[in-house]
């Protein structure tokens, strides 16, 4: 020992090397000692010293504890010291906590340090999932610093650690199972490490969904005593927000589930006076946060409808309205269950019927919507609670008709109450207060009121106020332009442009859409000029908003006129912004209201959220209202230029008409001829369809000529059976006489004689068949005389046929009178086998014949059609020969008209050489000139009596 | 068989874990007293420093000192005075840890679980030898029960209780509607000024009064209760006028009748003139406090 003591004296470090040293000596004995105990107490001598010398013991040591985890599974101590010390390397929290006293830039890296150790840690993912697995150790000291270990990883590096677990098999359920720990340590720090994990990440928040979250995490709130718990459930309440806020698919397994029904018993707050304290204030902030997630704007309006429609029917809106009017509720509670219960009730008929019916509890009882009007228009109530019941009045109003006239309907003089204080009261008394903030919610309200709603606009322009005594009433569309053109002479609260703008964001909302409103501004004569006067100016920055809105307003007299008033029409405004403005310079007034910065802050969101009240200027309705008329106005105005361009087109045009007009011309020319052609097709084809009529006519008949002669044909085929029948029954009577074998076989002879024979003739029948097909169509007289051939050969084979059928007949009772003969000689079978032999050959021919007979009545059918066919071509023959001979009959009359005009001709001829010579004679009788006058005279006379003649003729 | 299966430690003013045994035992009655513990833990404001809650098999055993409530549930064979000793040493070993301001900043639950390996080796040390180590201590504990023994209670009782537990209760913010009253209008400036003016005159002669009454025996003495009677009822009115009250018409009439009595009583020591003064300033200021009238609405614009 004393030579030990003498080593060490002669080594005097510093504490920082001796530090490190003992580290490096732990870690050592924690790689290479064998057993367990020397690397347990090595392992717990690093973890008392992970604090104090984070640095070195993160670096030297991490792989080796890491290598403890995968190694030493089976001893849960040294597990729990392992994961102590990773725990205490990663953590910054108990750092900063010690470091509070020193720099800022001493505990930057101190955070940089711990980031490095996680990103050390999960380099490899294994770590990860070996941590995981870890967690499935029941012992405490083991699964509670690996879960606080999980939790550090995350806050130092979420993302990457969320991917590692999100890959890790059956990850995310053995964090689940944390939350069904009976060890109410762990199961709080699991919650903890769940709100870190579902932060950002959309699949993991499906999966703990799907793992049963919401139903564990609602019963450890209903078991931690629900509002009334304490910083448990509002941990709780933070993993659900982190579940359901944009994670639709959660939020619809939320409500599918029947989880909404479960938020009701939240809401139970006690009548008791025996007030708030802050972690309930908390607890219940967030679960009206929660409730407004399901119900936000922000989602898709069938998500929205339904949790609306369920939150009303399990009566959770009912319990909210119940906080709503009650006493005592602390104000930032009270503001958010009104933001609450606004988008419970946005665009839900019912839920907003269910608002309008609810009262204060009060004498008398009052709605509830005109106690929160009061909170809006006192200027006394805090800037955020006036924010929400704006808010809450919009969504009462949202796609709400018959809410937004029942708020008109208070200002009409026809049922004003003069005892109870209304809505529209309220709102008039906001709108000209003193009070600027008072100014703008009043006006956004009411503009509310008129939202897309063209009738209660019309409405509200019946309403008259009455300033001050003798005075006439003034209308409220007349008070606000004064307010607005003589406002700065007034003193009031705030800022002036406020007011201006609230004023503005109304008359626009009033008057857009409606005609008749823009009729009653523009009849004023003072508001166009003060429009115009405020356009023109150059003012500060601040006014030029102003400006904006008032060219908005400008444009939407002029877009929106009905030109109703002789002064003001659209082409009079339009010259009077030309002139007094300039429309370059109307349109960039216009265009500022979209390029200020609070206009698109408010287009974001329908909740007015504004930081200050200096900020509330624009409304989120009233945004969407100047997108869709900037573009419509500026084209409105823009657009007489465009019409002098469009003059100048029509001069070209004009020149272009004559050239049109030839053009025209030709084409109608072209018609004509196409049209005249086409009537001679249509005359050809209609003598075509008379000659085709006639043609059937004739067919016709034909047919019916060939109808009879085939009734004519079936008689005689009956007939000719009958016959047959006949001579089959005289053959049957003369078989019954006895016979001897020699007379069958003469018989059987004969009738393979005949059979000769008959085949014989049936070969020559065939050729002639084939012979006339090769001919074909003979004349008339050849066929006829084939015809009546053609008969006689099928009336002889009828009579073979009969013939051969009386044998056929007579041959089988010759059978059957053999085969009763037959019976008594059995002692003959020699004879027997000859008899069948025969018998079979007879019935071979039997069959033979039949099938002869069969192909001759087919041949008997075949010629029948022939004949037809050439009896048609008769007939057609027929009728050719009398239209010819019709057509000689015509020509014979026809001359002999032509002789008799010949005769009469010769007759006149005949007259006329007598008259020459008559004429001859007299001349030669008369030799004086005056004598010459009278032959003319004459003549004349001779040549009526012609005429008289001719007609004569004519008449016989 | 152990005799003391759980620990827990847990701050009075709203029932905040502290710390508690980190052992699982599988035992139903176990965990149904657990939740009893948990529901006791919220009312321990209104119990006393001692109680037990028995049950069929386990008692529940609490002990409340300095804001630290220190619970336990034993077997019912164990007797009271060693869970109560043992209750004792768990609160000697818990307050030479952590101090009452460490106790009193905690937010979340369990802060000092590391205590749970004391509670252990206490657990461990009472489960095997069956008391403390000292037989003095027990003995000291023991008297300590025979003079004030601990209140036997039910859940039924806890239960009851346990409604009225919120903590710590904050300053609430009105809501609604706040009455306001007319401006101040000219007339009312001039009563106003003149109702101070008597008061100030009967303030100084009662003052004044009061010196002769001290040499002269107290003979005018009433003379001074009148002046200064007066002078109450000059002040009552002006704040009449300002602020708003209930049932006014009453308040107003009452004070102008005193006023018209002291008057009348000190016709004496003051002339005609001084009386018609003081009286006619008394009936301006009630006329004027009725007539005006609260600010319902602006007078500006009526619908």
């Amino acid at each position: 020992m004393d030579f030990l003591r003498g080593v060490m004296g002669s080594k005097p470090a510093g504490p920082q090397p001796t530090g490190a040293e003992t580290i490096q000596k732990l870690c050592d004995r924690v790689a290479s000692s064998t057993l367990l105990e020397d690397r347990r107490d090595a392992v717990r001598a690093l973890k008392s010293l992970s604090k104090k010398y984070r640095l070195e013991v993160g670096t030297m040591s991490m792989d080796h504890l890491v290598r403890i985890l995968q190694t030493d599974r089976s001893d849960t101590e040294i597990l729990g010291y392992a994961l102590d010390t990773l725990y205490n390397i990663v953590c910054n929290d108990e750092e900063e906590e010690q470091d509070d006293s020193e720099e800022e830039n001493q505990q930057k890296q101190e955070d940089d340090l711990g980031a490095q150790f996680t990103d050390k840690f999960i380099q490899e993912p294994e770590n990860i999932t070996l941590l995981l697995t870890l967690l499935e150790e029941f012992d405490f000291h083991v699964r509670w610093p690996g879960v606080k270990l999980l939790t550090a990883l995350l806050k130092s590096q979420c993302a990457q650690v969320q991917g590692i677990v999100l890959v890790s098999p059956m990850g995310v359920s053995r964090l689940m199972d944390l939350l069904a720990d009976s060890r109410e340590v762990i199961r709080n720090d699991g919650l903890l490490l769940l709100q870190q994990l579902t932060k950002g990440n959309a699949a993991i928040q499906k999966i703990v969904a799907f793992e049963n979250a919401f139903e564990r995490l609602l019963d450890i709130i209903t078991e931690e005593g629900s509002s009334d718990g304490g910083i448990v459930v509002e941990d709780c309440l933070l993993l659900l927000l982190n579940l359901l806020k944009n994670n639709s698919s959660n939020q619809n397994f939320f409500k599918e589930g029947s989880y909404i029904q479960k938020m009701k018993p939240w809401f139970e707050v006690g009548d008791d006076n025996s007030g708030w304290s802050a972690q309930k204030v908390t607890n219940l902030h967030l679960m009206l946060q929660l409730v407004r997630v399901l119900v936000s704007p922000v989602n898709s309006p069938g998500a929205t409808a339904s949790c609306q429609k369920a939150m009303f029917q399990c009566g959770l809106l009912q319990q909210l309205c119940t906080i709503l009017m009650a006493t005592g509720v602390p104000a930032d509670i009270l503001t958010e269950t009104i933001n609450t219960v606004s988008e419970v009730i946005r665009g839900s008929e019912v839920n907003q019927d269910y608002f309008a019916s609810v009262n204060a509890p009060s004498n008398p009882p009052r709605p509830a919507i005109v106690v929160l009007l009061m909170s809006m228009v006192n200027e006394r109530q805090p800037f955020v609670l006036r924010c929400a019941v704006l808010y809450c009045f919009q969504c009462f109003l949202y796609k709400n008709q018959k809410g937004q006239g029942e708020i008109v309907a208070t200002l009409l003089p026809s049922t004003i109450d003069a005892n109870s204080i209304s809505a529209g009261q309220l709102l008039c008394g906001g709108l000209f207060s003193a009070d600027s903030l008072s100014n703008w919610c009043a006006a956004v309200a009411l503009a509310h009121a008129l939202q897309d709603n063209l009738t209660q606009k019309e409405q509200l322009l019946r309403v008259q106020l009455a300033t001050s005594l003798g005075k006439p009433p003034v209308s409220l569309l007349q008070q606000c332009t004064n307010i607005l053109s003589q406002g700065d002479k007034l003193n009031r609260r705030g800022s002036r442009v406020q007011t201006k703008v609230g004023l503005l964001m109304l008359l626009c909302t009033w008057i857009s859409n409606c005609p008749i409103a823009v009729m009653h501004f523009l009849h004023n004569q003072d508001n166009v000029p003060f429009l115009t006067g405020q356009i023109s100016e150059n003012l500060g920055e601040d006014e030029r908003l102003v400006q904006g809105l008032c060219a908005l307003l400008l444009g939407i007299c002029i877009y929106y006129n009905d030109n109703s008033l002789e002064n003001y029409t659209k082409e009079k405004l339009k010259q009077l912004i030309e002139k007094r403005i300039g429309k370059e310079n109307f349109v960039e007034k216009l265009a500022f209201i979209t390029k200020h910065e609070l206009y698109s802050r408010a287009a974001q969101k329908p909740q007015p959220a504004f930081s200050t009240p200096e900020h509330m200027l624009f409304d989120h309705e009233f945004t969407k209202l100047v997108k869709e008329l900037e573009g419509m106005i500026t084209k409105a105005v823009l657009r007489s230029s465009e019409e002098e361009k469009k003059e100048e087109e029509v001069k070209k045009t004009l020149e272009q008409h004559d050239s049109i007009v030839t053009q025209y011309k030709e084409l109608i020319r072209e018609q004509d001829s196409q049209i005249n052609e086409l009537k001679k097709q249509v005359t050809a084809l209609t003598s075509q369809t008379e000659n085709l009529e006639s043609t059937i006519t004739q067919q016709l008949s034909q047919i019916q000529q060939h109808k009879d002669q085939y009734n004519i044909l079936k008689l005689k085929l009956g007939k000719d059976t009958q016959q047959a029948g006949n001579q089959a029954e005289a053959a049957h009577v003369n078989g019954l006489q006895p016979e001897e074998l020699s007379q069958l076989r003469e018989r059987l002879e004969e009738v393979q004689r005949q059979n000769q024979l008959l085949q014989t003739q049936l070969t020559e029948k065939d050729s002639l068949i084939t012979s006339l097909k090769a001919e074909g169509v003979p004349s008339v007289e050849d066929s006829t005389s084939e015809v009546t051939e053609l008969r006689k050969e099928v009336e002889g084979l009828k009579a073979q046929l009969q013939s051969q059928t009386a044998e056929i007949t007579q041959l089988q009772n010759e059978r059957q009178e053999l085969l009763r003969g037959s019976e008594p000689t059995v002692a003959v079978p020699a004879e027997e086998s000859v008899y069948k032999e025969k018998i079979a050959e007879l019935e071979s021919r039997l069959s033979a014949q039949t099938t002869e007979n069969q192909k001759l009545k087919g041949e008997v059918k075949t010629l029948l059609e022939s004949k037809e066919s050439m009896e048609k071509d008769l007939a057609s023959a027929t009728s050719t020969s009398a239209i010819l001979q019709a057509e000689k009959n015509k020509l014979q009359q026809e001359v002999q008209e032509s002789k008799k005009e010949q005769d009469d001709l010769l007759m006149l001829l005949a007259d006329q050489d007598q008259k020459i010579l008559n004429l001859k004679q007299r001349l030669k009788d008369l030799g004086e000139p005056i004598e010459d006058e009278d032959e003319l005279d004459s003549r004349d006379q001779f040549e009526d009596d012609d005429e008289e003649e001719e007609e004569e003729e004519c008449d016989e | 068989m152990s005799l003391i299966l759980f620990a827990f430690v847990v701050r009075v003013r709203d029932g905040l874990p502290l710390s508690a045994s980190t052992d699982f035992l599988h035992n139903k009655e176990l965990q149904e007293k657990k939740q009893q513990i948990k529901i006791i833990s919220k009312s321990l404001n209104v119990l006393p420093e001692r109680g037990t809650v028995k049950g069929h098999e386990l008692n529940i055993h609490f002990l409340s000192c300095e804001g630290v409530s220190y619970m336990s549930v034993c077997a019912c064979t164990l007797p009271a005075a060693t869970a109560f000793c043992f209750l004792e040493d768990l609160r000697w070993e818990f307050t030479a840890c952590f101090d009452n301001s460490a106790v009193a900043m905690a937010n979340r639950p369990y802060p000092f679980l590391e205590f749970d390996s004391a509670i252990q080796k206490l657990q461990q040390h009472y489960n095997q030898k069956g008391g403390p180590s000292l037989e003095v201590t027990l003995a000291e504990v023991q008297e300590d029960l025979r003079s004030s023994p601990p209140q036997v209670l039910t859940m039924e009782d806890v239960v009851l209780s346990n409604g009225a537990a919120n903590g710590h209760v904050e300053q609430t913010t009105a809501s609604g509607q706040s009455q306001r009253l007319e401006p101040v209008s000219a007339p009312g400036i001039l009563s106003l000024v003149l109702n101070i003016m008597c008061a100030a005159l009967n303030l100084i002669r009662g003052v004044h009064l009061i010196e002769y009454t001290f040499q002269d025996d107290y003979d005018g003495l009433w003379n001074v209760v009148a002046f200064l009677v007066a002078f109450l009822c000059c002040v009552c009115q002006c704040h009449l006028y300002l602020f708003h009250t209930c049932q006014k018409r009453l308040k107003s009439f009452t004070l102008l009748t005193l006023i018209v009595l002291c008057n009348a009583f000190l016709f004496g020591p003051r002339n005609i003139w001084q009386l018609v003064f003081h009286l006619s300033v008394a009936c301006l200021s009630t006329l004027l406090t009725l007539h005006r009238k609260l600010q319902d609405r602006n007078t500006d614009c009526g619908v």
